[in-house]
């Protein structure tokens, strides 16, 4: 055998003798103190490991994973555990559709403790495999170093799509894939020449659709089924300020109006009833089928020391993709009151449910510590307050897995001010499990992280541009 | 017996001189010393503020991962010791002397029969160009570790190449150093480059052609790790060829960088042609040359104005307001920045409802000015806002002022402020996140550790003299911030706590700064409900000066002799109409409240 070989097997075997193994354990009753919380979650199958930290004075852990009769472990110094990539996806194969056993022990002082094993549900179905995300500061104006990351979510590789260094530090958003297809997607690169970013299956272009009647660029969009039409929102935005140390930020419209742009015909489609001046409509959304569009209205004007008295509605109006005219009417499917202003619909690929953000007031949940999702069932209209899935800081940004089975939302849940990609399982009955946090190599990451996942957005394929090919759509201005 | 004596008197000779290049180097050791750790020990706070080094694993592999990331890294790693001006100094001044060293040696290998005292003044010119490139306090000693890395890669390379003699050795120690040294420093691997084909030229050995192909080769070497690395880095290649991290400003690329970088290149060279002059000539027309270029270029390299901010922004770091003050009373205060800090000392010194006038005002902006996409005049709004208490807008400002940071990077001194402003906010998760991110610091770790162990008791922060006095400042009531109605925010907080003796005051110069006097009689008689016996000098002022305006007799019980003694006078001289009887009254309430009506 030679020497390359021997040499790792030799230095893993020494590290190994150097960590305390497990002896006259103590068993607790207690469920291990761990971050990310994995505790009684449902996950794919197809995810990365869920590397964990245990959130206490260890000085060694080893746990172990067990489905099937097929054990794994993760027995080091300190207070992290991870798990072997290859071993954890035959781990996911022997769990799948039901579920593994996770069980920590610790070296707490001079006393080994065992921790009451947890379950971790593993779901038959799988989840897109890609998640793109911002990368951001929570900031107020001022940002810097933004990036549009691409994270495979069944490994821990990502790549950066889109960069702070090749578009002059200037502010993009709202990677957003077309349902079911990987490659078609768009971003925005704001500024002075900037726009929205079509990736067309990797042919990139920069697409200007603003008339001079638009109180703005477009700001909120997303495709439609075919990935012909993109509806989406021109928004007047005011940030301002609170007093109040619970609070910080708010991010208010004082006009704002709805459109659809057909990719095929280069082509504004407009409604009156879309844009109406004396109201609000922002948010949309096409509906699974394509052949109606959802988003919300606020009645205006909007007075900035008035501002708790906006609530948006989540309304509903036609729309013909054959011919692309929108329809002459529109419904109003949940009413926008006090302490409920809706916001961000997404309807689930299978048409049958539609989630979105509820707030006190207002259009910028993110910025709400109250910031719940809500999901309706579109063929009864019963609402699901989704208790299992928010928290007490804001729950919101959130998109449908192209599978129709998962959903990721932007969290702050860990701490207040930082949003964080979680994961979701909706069962074929429309059951909402526990969600989970995206898994990362190191599991101290999120404690050292400084910048907040925002507006993560699943896609079944990985997308073929580089930060380059944006940089040259922008300064070539096509 | 002759021989014995010339030997005798070489060794004499060769003492002194090693007497003599000893003693320059301790006098160019503490002149660079005293440079660093007094007048421009500012520079030193500016540059450790606008860095977050931590000490992980992963803060060294983002960095590493880039040409001149090690560069950078040790950079960092040594301005952090910038907290401490003494520490600082000295760290600052030993890298300067290695350029220094290293540029000396350099000459050496070029000019092994050159007089040593020759090359040692000789070195001395890119050590002075150097200093004035650091007068640009946005450049980074990410710049100078590149520099001394690339220069002692030349040096090593010319010494080993001496013993090698077979061509393919010089041509893998060329590729293999060029590639390694451009990893490690990027841009400045120019030096290193131009440094070992003229150590090559040098070499007799070699025709003419073999040098050329050795020169092209070179070049192209480095040209190719340019190229390479621009396939997997986000940056434009503009930046590559800048150098990543040398200054603040990734995209903008100073003239003193060029001529820093160049004179370390033809200093060896430059000795090669001074070995066959006589040191009589040579050191004196050096020694005048560099002095001169001192002369010329110092006052440009190190701008008084831009120094003075950053002067005023360390104060306020250390909140030193007596300090402050004095300094005011020196360099009279003029821009925003250094007129807010000067109010805000006087503020917390509780001299400002007595001496505002006494400086250089410009309206209420002097007192709160408004937002600006700007390190430093942030973080001096956001401290006025922390010290007034209100904590919101102090967390924003600081925010702000970090992400305004032209190099992108984070910030020790915010996210310490962040920290703050967390626990008072009542928000200590997000407190432990920064806290333990600042744990990872070498000059922030203890203060971290403390504030962890205080968190762990709520009540504690409460009853805490400094979070919760602040605390109990802060206003109850929700309402949006509005830049155009601070006297209104001003005022809730001395309804809050009428202790707050900064908020007492500002609220009462707001609308004098405003020259608005029926607000100030309205703010007043607020004032004067709560502390009936509060009657500052600026008051007296006010209401004399009223009294006077409306024709109304000034009012005795409450405006002292000497007051109304001077506002006649001002009076007097302001009808005459006469400059040189109104100048003495320049700095006074009654000239501001009339010169720009």
């Amino acid at each position: 055998m030679k020497i390359k070989y021997i040499l790792p097997a030799v230095l893993a075997g020494l590290l190994a003798a150097c960590t305390p193994s497990p002896e006259n354990v103590g068993e607790s009753e207690a469920l291990p103190p761990i971050y990310p919380d994995y505790v009684g979650v449902t996950v794919p199958q197809n995810i990365a490991p869920l590397n964990f930290l245990l959130r206490d004075s260890c000085e060694a852990l080893y746990v172990t994973a067990a489905a099937g009769g097929y054990e794994i472990k993760s027995h080091k110094k300190g207070c992290e555990a991870d798990f072997d990539l290859l071993e954890w996806k035959k781990l996911m194969e022997k769990g799948a559709g039901k579920g593994i056993t996770v069980t920590v022990t610790a070296l707490i002082g001079d006393d080994w403790i065992k921790y009451k094993p947890f379950e971790v549900g593993v779901s038959d179905d799988k989840i897109d495999s890609y998640l793109t995300y911002r990368l951001i500061e929570p900031d107020y104006e001022v940002f810097s170093r933004l990036q549009i990351v691409e994270r495979n979510i069944e490994d821990f590789s990502e790549r950066v799509i889109c960069d702070y260094n090749t578009v002059g530090n200037r502010c993009m958003n709202c990677h957003t894939h077309a349902p079911g297809d990987g490659d078609l997607s768009f971003l925005y690169v704001r500024g002075e020449g900037g726009g929205m970013v079509l990736n067309d299956h990797g042919k990139i272009r920069l697409l200007d659709f603003k008339t001079p009647d638009m109180v703005s660029g477009s700001v909120y969009a997303q495709f439609d089924p075919t990935g012909r039409y993109i509806v989406f929102s021109t928004n007047a935005i005011i940030p301002a300020f609170h007093s109040r140390p619970e609070k910080r930020l708010e991010v208010f419209d004082t006009k704002s109006d709805v459109y659809v742009y057909d990719l095929k015909q280069d082509k504004v489609l407009r409604s009156p009833l879309l844009a109406d001046s004396t109201r609000l409509e922002t948010f949309p959304t096409f509906s699974s089928d394509g052949d109606a569009i959802y988003y919300c209205v606020a009645n205006g004007p909007v007075r900035p020391s008035a501002i708790d008295s906006v609530h948006y509605s989540l309304c509903r109006i036609g729309f013909d993709p054959k011919l692309g005219k929108l329809g002459a009417k529109t419904d109003t499917i949940v009413s926008g009151i006090p302490g409920r202003s809706v916001s961000h619909p997404r309807v689930s690929p299978d048409g049958k449910r539609l989630l979105y953000t509820v707030s006190d007031f207002g259009t910028f949940p993110i910025w709400h510590r109250e910031a719940d999702l809500q999901m309706i069932d579109l063929g009864s209209g019963k609402i699901d307050t989704l208790q299992v899935v928010n928290s007490e800081m804001s729950d919101t940004y959130h998109s449908w897995s192209s599978t129709g089975r998962w959903f990721v939302f932007a969290s702050k849940r860990d701490d207040g001010l930082y949003g964080k990609p979680y994961f979701a399982h909706v069962s074929a009955d429309g059951k909402v499990s526990k969600p989970f946090l995206l898994p990362q190599k190191s599991p101290s990451f999120y404690d050292d992280n400084l910048k907040s996942f925002n507006v993560p957005d699943l896609g079944p394929a990985a997308v073929s541009f580089m930060p380059r090919d944006v940089a040259s759509a922008i300064s070539e201005g096509k | 017996m002759t021989k014995e004596i010339r030997n005798g008197d070489a060794a004499k000779s060769s003492s002194l001189s090693r007497y003599i290049h000893v003693g320059i180097f301790s006098a160019i050791t503490v002149i660079l010393y005293y440079f660093w750790a007094v007048p421009y020990r500012a520079a030193l706070n500016y540059r450790e503020q606008l860095q977050l080094f931590q000490t992980t694993r992963t803060y060294f592999e983002d960095l590493i991962g880039r040409p001149g990331g090690l560069s950078a890294y040790i950079g960092e790693f040594l301005t952090q010791f910038f907290n401490n001006f003494w520490i600082g100094a000295a760290v600052m001044t030993g890298l300067l002397l290695l350029v220094m060293l290293l540029c000396y040696l350099t000459s050496n290998r070029f000019a092994p029969s050159s007089p040593k005292s020759t090359n040692l003044v000789l070195s001395l010119t890119p050590l002075i160009s150097l200093l004035m490139f650091l007068g640009n306090p946005d450049v980074t000693l990410t710049f100078v570790a590149a520099l001394s890395i690339s220069l002692a890669g030349a040096y090593l390379f010319t010494s080993i190449i001496t013993d090698h003699k077979k061509v393919i050795i010089k041509y893998l120690l060329m590729m293999g150093g060029t590639t390694v040294i451009y990893w490690l420093t990027g841009a400045a691997t120019i030096i290193f480059t131009i440094l070992i084909i003229a150590y090559a030229f040098r070499d007799k050995r070699n025709s003419i052609p073999c040098k050329v192909i050795f020169a092209l080769v070179s070049l192209i070497c480095l040209a190719a790790n340019v190229y390479i690395w621009s396939l997997f880095l986000p940056y434009p290649l503009s930046y590559q060829l800048i150098g990543i991290g040398y200054t603040m400003m990734p995209d903008r690329l100073d003239v003193w960088q060029i001529i820093v970088e160049a004179l370390c290149v033809i200093v060896p060279v430059l000795a090669l042609l001074f070995a066959k002059l006589p040191q009589k000539v040579t050191i004196p027309t050096l020694i005048g040359v560099e002095v001169l270029a001192v002369i010329i270029f110092y006052p440009k390299a190190y701008d008084e104005i831009a120094y003075r901010l950053i002067d005023y922004d360390y104060m306020v770091r250390a909140n030193d307001w007596q300090g402050i003050l004095s300094y005011s009373d020196v360099h009279d205060p003029e821009l925003p920045l250094s007129v807010s800090a000067t109010n805000l000392a006087a503020g917390m010194t509780g001299q400002l409802d007595a001496c505002a006038f006494n400086y250089f005002q410009h309206g209420p902006e002097g007192l709160m000015p408004p937002f600006a996409k700007e390190t430093l005049s942030s973080w001096t709004t956001g401290e006025i806002f922390f010290q007034l208490g209100m904590i919101n807008s102090a967390q924003r400002f600081y925010f702000e002022g970090m992400e305004a940071i032209p190099n992108y990077n984070k910030s020790s001194r915010a996210v310490k402020r962040l920290a703050e402003t967390a626990i008072i906010r009542g928000e200590y998760t997000l407190a432990e996140k920064y806290m333990n991110i600042l744990k990872n610091t070498l000059f922030y770790n203890k203060w971290a550790q403390r504030n962890l162990d205080l968190i762990k008791d709520k009540s504690s922060v409460e009853n805490h003299p400094y979070y919760g006095a602040i605390r109990k400042k802060m206003i109850d009531e929700d309402y949006l911030f509005s830049e155009g109605e601070l006297d209104k925010t001003l005022g809730q907080l001395f309804m809050k706590d009428p202790g707050n003796n900064l908020a007492k005051q500002y609220l009462i110069l707001y609308p004098l700064l405003q020259r608005d006097l029926n607000k100030f009689a309205q703010y007043m008689g607020v004032v004067a409900e709560a502390q009936p016996n509060y009657n500052p000098l600026l008051a007296q002022q006010a209401l004399a000066f009223i009294s006077m305006k409306n024709g109304q007799p000034i009012p005795q019980n409450i405006v002292p002799p000497v007051v109304e003694q001077s506002l006649r006078e001002f009076a007097r001289a302001w009808t005459s109409k006469n400059p040189s009887l109104i100048e003495p009254h320049r700095r006074t309430l009654y000239y501001y409240l009339l010169s720009e009506n």
